[in-house]
């Protein structure tokens, strides 16, 4: 590695650890209602809201009261979504006069998008109007990652509060987070990115003529704002179909760096959010390290898998090595800017991070690279997730861990002065087998009906990682593809439209029943007998149950997929 | 009619998790008792 190579780490990580508590101590202050330097300018605007829909921000809510708010915010918008879609060629703002959607796809990427999942069976740019992508689409980048931060900061209230009953109010935590929190971010990254070289335009396709005197069609739009937002609210869907690979989605190194921290700053951030909130930052501080350390595990697997190549490459005499001129590694579906570090470092970070944005060809990285985004979906991207899911999955591991720690000391669990008793643990334990049965489920049907194999480019081994990919993406609601699989059927679009509903509100259920469950319950001092949850120890124990409970659930499957073509390409008979 | 069809398939899935939030709802313990244990806890 470059010492420029080095020292874009340490400014990502530089600016990740600086970002962190400032934007998690503004959270926390905008969630607990205190004033914040844009509350003179917001306050009112926010006011306008509630009165415009008649929410009394003050009426809080019970754990059924906010879930269901929630569910019927979420479908009325997927609703809108799939009517607009549907018509899209009657509607204005369609200068490229694009074609109304079919049904199916419609019906999935309606899902998609209103779950901030973002799994795209289509490409954007030859397939929505302007109208679809921002009225249908990237308002739901906004909606979907609020309504998680909001679902997280409930969650966070749960624990917090001592003998209550309620959980806060829907509306109020939607509306603050979109106009304190994401806006305001992404009015000013949106204009960085358009000095950057972003189009920000309404005007429809340029055409251009090349310099052999050809035609070419340039497809544009208001594809600055609509990163700023998929970046941030770890959407991850993208304007254009090859996402954060494309030139007008990430222009520059700086517009990969800016990308990269934004993937990340709301889950660090809501981490310490947490920790300020229940009063103890070190709280916060322990499940940070226990994300950070899954998160660089998984590089130091998918950067030197990528960097060394494909040996059977090494063994044809082909040199994989970087030059002045090439980056070296495996360089197949990958963008020449980026090469195979960052492409790697990408890769782990958006899986991880639930953002599913991608600058690389997944399906094309070694078995050992494709399999670190693998298993960081299928861990719950709680490293550090997604915006709101993943604080509260990894809260559901940590009271797992607690439990598992409660049983080897003898001692009631507890978790920060909460009695933990069998309907919590119960509920946890559904909220971790929800999208463990979904993605098995659906990956076993899919590998033995003609429907679910017809799709696969690949056959093998790397045919079963396809699939497996494929719905342990959507149902963890990552959205980034592993490719090479042909989901744009009937077939992949209702099954996945399936698991991503199942994997997203399914799965919230139980754990805002947990947060119901604990918010009446008092919290309670420490005493001698209690596990301390703040520790280096505790970290520890947290990564192990993540790694034991969701990494071994996984590992016949992976077996079938990534590892034994690791396994094959070694060996040199991958393509018997 | 395809039309018809997937919006209910989408408000059949919007039943079935407000069914599994009722479910939930259902399996809470009663009320809590001293300190906050519940009946069936493991206790110190």
């Amino acid at each position: 590695m470059t010492w420029i190579g080095l020292l874009q780490i340490v400014i990502y990580v530089a600016l990740v650890v600086v970002c962190t508590p400032l934007l998690g101590n503004y959270m926390a202050k905008v969630f607990q209602g205190e004033m914040v330097f844009l509350s003179p300018v917001v306050r009112p605007l926010e006011r306008g809201f509630y009165r415009l829909a008649g929410v009394d921000e003050q009426q809080e809510m019970s754990w059924q009261r906010y879930m269901a708010a929630m569910l019927l915010f979420s479908v009325a918008g997927a609703l809108a979504t799939y009517a607009l879609l549907r018509g899209q060629a009657r509607l204005p703002l369609n200068p490229d006069h694009m074609p109304g959607i079919p049904g199916y796809l419609a019906w999935q990427t309606a899902i998609s998008f209103a779950t901030n999942t973002n799994w795209q069976n289509y490409g954007g740019e030859a397939t929505m109007s302007y109208l679809s992508q921002i009225l249908a689409l990237m308002s739901h980048h906004f909606m979907s990652a609020a309504s998680c931060i909001a679902l997280a900061v409930a969650v966070i209230r749960g624990f917090m509060r001592h003998s209550g009953r309620t959980l806060g109010s829907f509306w109020a935590d939607i509306t603050r987070t979109i106009l304190y929190i994401l806006l305001p971010i992404c009015m000013v990254i949106t204009v960085v990115f358009v000095a950057q070289g972003i189009p920000q335009t309404l005007s429809g396709a340029a055409n251009a003529t090349t310099l052999e005197g050809a035609a070419q069609t340039v497809t544009r739009g208001p594809v600055a704002s609509w990163e700023a937002v998929k970046m941030i609210g770890t959407n991850g869907g993208g304007w254009f179909n090859t996402n954060s690979a494309h030139p007008f989605e990430n222009p520059s190194p700086l517009t990969n760096l800016i990308e990269l921290v934004m993937i990340v700053a709301i889950p660090f951030a809501m981490v310490w959010t947490f920790g300020r909130m229940v009063g103890n930052v070190k709280q916060g501080i322990a499940i940070a390290s226990a994300m950070t350390f899954i998160i660089v595990v998984g590089l130091a697997v998918a950067v030197p898998a990528e960097k060394i190549g494909n040996p059977a490459f090494t063994k044809l005499g082909i040199s994989q090595s970087s030059t002045g001129t090439s980056p070296g590694g495996n360089m197949e579906g990958k963008e020449v800017r980026f090469g195979p570090i960052l492409s790697a470092v990408w890769a782990t970070v958006t899986t991880s991070s639930a953002n599913g944005s991608v600058n690389a060809f997944h399906d094309s990285f070694t078995p050992l690279g494709g399999l670190v985004p693998m298993v960081n979906i299928q861990l719950g991207e709680i490293a550090p997730g997604a915006v709101g899911s993943g604080l509260y999955g990894m809260l559901i591991f940590a009271i797992v861990a607690v439990f598992v720690g409660g049983l080897m000391v003898g001692r009631t669990p507890e978790y920060l002065g909460k009695k933990l008793g069998i309907f919590e643990v119960k509920m946890a334990a559904l909220a971790v087998l929800i999208p463990i049965g979904t993605i098995l489920a659906f990956t076993a049907v899919s590998v033995v009906i003609p429907k679910g194999l017809s799709s696969i480019l690949n056959p093998g081994p790397h045919g079963f990682s396809e699939i497996l990919y494929a719905f342990s993406s959507q149902t963890n609601n990552n959205g980034s593809a592993f490719a090479g699989l042909t989901t744009n059927t009937n077939y992949y679009n209702i099954t996945g439209g399936i698991a991503i509903f199942l994997g997203h509100f399914v799965y919230a259920v139980p754990i805002l029943a947990l947060a119901g469950s604990v918010v009446r319950k008092p919290r309670a001092g420490a005493t001698a007998g209690t596990l301390p949850t703040d520790t280096p120890l505790f970290a520890g124990l947290l990564v192990g149950v993540v790694v034991i409970i969701a990494a071994l659930t996984y590992f016949p499957a992976l077996s079938l997929g990534p590892i034994v073509e690791h396994l094959r390409m070694a060996a040199g008979t991958l393509s018997g | 009619v395809l039309d018809v069809v997937l919006v209910a398939g989408l408000l059949a899935l919007l039943a079935l998790s407000l069914f599994f939030i009722v479910g939930c709802a259902a399996l809470e313990p009663p009320e809590t008792g001293r300190h906050g244990e519940v009946s069936g806890s493991v206790r110190d």
